[in-house]
């Protein structure tokens, strides 16, 4: 890796997060040179503890990341799911998903936020010149001319390219300067985010259990521990984040049921609140987002990350492909070929995951016996439970080669 | 016409700026993927696919990204430069020849504006013969469907490549499949191209391409078909040559 000013690059990416970090290691990987540019150097960030978010790498991320050589650094660290267990307050059913039902490899697997950057990083640096990193540098202006489009950051610095990524989530700067409108949806609800350690093993099975105010998740770390992803109305969850351990504990208690022992939060306690942002289009002329860019969604599947994978694996094996036989990189014709590789499967997914927001998070007595219903009755149905393990998974579908497993 | 233009706000004498504003208008056309030449644009990627396998080998070039580097190209019938500009990236120093002095203004001012060079000249494939000029490789995409004496052609052809070099043609069989499909379907439902565009009658098959080209001199290989998929909107290669197939050819030593 390089610091500083970058002579002429193939692509330009805006954010290095796990999303821009992952699109700089696949281009790279496929033989292309890039800039990477963010306001906080990721070298730097990477080494702090701020970061307790964990992410559920599906079986299809974990392809791609093996087949980028990101897997192994976090394999270690990384625990298992096994089986997730689905429940609904006050309903007798729940549902069950056992990996043993979609194949034999495990759902996914949770790693650390903070893991995963260092390994991306560690990867990146060993593509010497192709990958240069520019930061502190925020987005100015975007100019686009025949053949290529200029980045003009703060300090004055410019950076052409035939193709700028976003990759700069959720409030993309690069998204407003290329005029790519949004639709948002706020849920006024709250993400509270911790890691608890608990009396009982967990067995690998991941718990989301779906209360009033929304949906508990406790996804399985390794030494008996659970990664705490426990959504309220935002006044209540910040309400809640203030409790003490011992409080907090035994709130989380009596909401998730006792089969883990008792629940000891470890810390450190943070609050995100939620809200779906769409983009109208993944591409304008000579731009391209990626991730949280395109598509912030609520956590509540798990699949946000994942779902920004899947925007990485079609990209650079779009730009990849086109590389190899001299196109444009940025031109029309080639960025159309992603959006429409990527537009259906997020459409799905956002539209699916919103509705069971709403579902779930509606404390309306005859909705509870739908839902109660629902549960039971998806679980007694195994090729859509399949079908719906195979999503979770990632690996319905055509998928580009990457989510295969495949090299570019 | 060598395609030099003055910008907006300069004053230049010789340049009549209705010239200006309609070589910018076909420039905009040329390269624009709505456009006229859509279709043209979609076929671009399967066209560089059977370009790039053909060609790599006969450049053996080391660098990944430029695996036609050091090949001489001529490009007959290039209109704007869809295949030149790609080939030039690929590493391939590249001649685009096209008997529409418009296109050819056109294609010049996009090359130019990309940073690519590429050597443009309006005319016709037999000017070059006339020169005694000699290419590793000659391309002639979409243009054998119009031209009137085939053998004729494949004899400019064979006079403008090097012994050892290769020949790539990408045309239309004459097929009942081609006839609904190119004409009806192209033509007067999709309104792809212009009425008028193709004379069905004219299309070669493989077979008698082949034929004009053994007697030639050349090896000639099996017929690449190229089949559109309107769900993908794109070529792909396929067994399947009955509408829409390129030609690979070697030029015996």
């Amino acid at each position: 890796m390089r610091n500083g000013t970058a002579t002429a690059r193939d692509a330009v990416i805006l954010g290095a997060g796990l999303s821009g970090l992952t699109t700089a290691l696949a281009l790279a990987e496929g033989g292309l040179t890039v800039s990477l540019v963010d306001q906080i150097d990721p070298r730097t960030a990477a080494g702090g503890q701020s970061d307790v978010r964990t992410t559920a790498i599906s079986l299809s991320s974990r392809r791609l990341l093996t087949t980028l050589g990101a897997w192994d650094a976090v394999a270690s660290d990384a625990e298992p799911i096994l089986d997730i267990r689905v429940s609904d307050f006050e309903s007798p059913f729940y549902l069950h998903y056992d990996h043993r039902a979609a194949g034999d490899e495990p759902m996914g697997h949770i790693v650390g936020n903070t893991a995963l950057k260092a390994s991306l990083l560690d990867r990146l640096a060993a593509h010497g010149d192709r990958v240069s990193i520019i930061a502190p540098g925020i987005a100015a202006a975007l100019r686009r001319q025949a053949g290529g489009a200029t980045l003009t950051l703060d300090d004055g610095q410019t950076l052409t390219a035939p193709v700028i990524l976003g990759a700069d989530g959720r409030r993309s700067r690069l998204r407003d300067l290329a005029g790519i409108r949004v639709t948002t949806t706020d849920y006024r609800q709250s993400s509270i985010v911790d890691t608890i350690a608990h009396e009982r093993p967990h067995h690998n099975l991941a718990h989301e259990r779906f209360l009033p105010g929304g949906p508990i998740a406790l996804l399985p770390l390794r030494h008996q521990r659970s990664a705490l992803v426990w959504t309220e109305r935002t006044k209540v969850a910040n309400h809640i984040a203030q409790l003490d351990d011992a409080t907090f504990g035994a709130a989380l208690q009596e909401r998730v049921g006792d089969s883990l022992g008792r629940l000891t939060p470890l810390g450190p306690r943070q609050v995100y609140p939620l809200s779906l942002v769409v983009a109208e289009a993944y591409v304008a002329e000579r731009v391209a987002l990626v991730g949280d860019a395109a598509h912030a969604i609520h956590p509540i599947a798990g699949q946000g990350f994942n779902l920004g994978l899947r925007d990485v694996a079609a990209l650079a094996e779009v730009l990849t492909d086109a590389s190899r036989l001299g196109l444009d990189l940025g031109s029309a014709t080639v960025l159309r070929d992603y959006q429409r590789r990527r537009r259906f499967d997020t459409m799905t997914l956002v539209a699916a995951t919103d509705g069971l927001t709403r579902l779930f998070s509606n404390d309306i007595a005859p909705l509870r016996t739908v839902r109660g219903l629902g549960l039971g009755l998806v679980e007694r149905i195994p090729a859509f439970k399949r079908a719906a393990i195979r999503h979770a998974m990632g690996t319905l579908g055509s998928l580009p080669r990457l989510l295969r497993g495949e090299p570019l | 016409m060598n395609g030099g233009r003055t910008g907006p706000g300069t004053s230049h004498g010789t340049v009549d700026p209705d010239d200006v504003d309609r070589f910018a208008r076909l420039a905009d056309r040329w390269w624009d993927p709505d456009g006229p030449h859509g279709p043209l644009h979609r076929y671009v990627p399967a066209r560089m696919r059977v370009i790039r396998a053909a060609l790599a080998p006969l450049a053996s070039s080391i660098d990944p990204r430029r695996p036609l580097a050091g090949l001489s190209i001529l490009d007959i019938g290039c209109g704007g430069g869809l295949l030149a500009e790609p080939m030039t990236r690929l590493g391939a120093a590249v001649t685009g020849v096209d008997a529409d002095a418009a296109g050819i203004a056109a294609a010049q001012d996009h090359a130019e504006a990309v940073g690519l060079t590429i050597a443009y000249r309006a005319g016709a494939a037999e000017d070059l013969v006339t020169e005694g000029a000699k290419f590793d490789a000659v391309i002639a995409s979409e243009v054998v469907e119009h031209v009137a004496d085939k053998p004729a052609f494949c004899d400019a052809l064979t006079a403008l490549i090097r012994p050892g070099g290769t020949l790539i043609l990408t045309t239309l069989n004459r097929t009942r499949r081609s006839w609904s499909q190119a004409i009806v379907a192209a033509e007067y439902v999709l309104r792809w191209v212009p009425r008028g565009t193709h004379d069905w009658n004219a299309f070669p098959t493989p077979e008698e391409l082949t034929g004009l080209l053994q007697a030639r001199g050349f090896t000639v290989e099996p017929a690449i078909g190229l089949v559109y998929d309107p769900i993908e909107g794109s070529f792909t290669e396929s067994g399947d040559a009955r509408v829409n197939y390129a030609l690979v050819a070697t030029r015996k030593d």
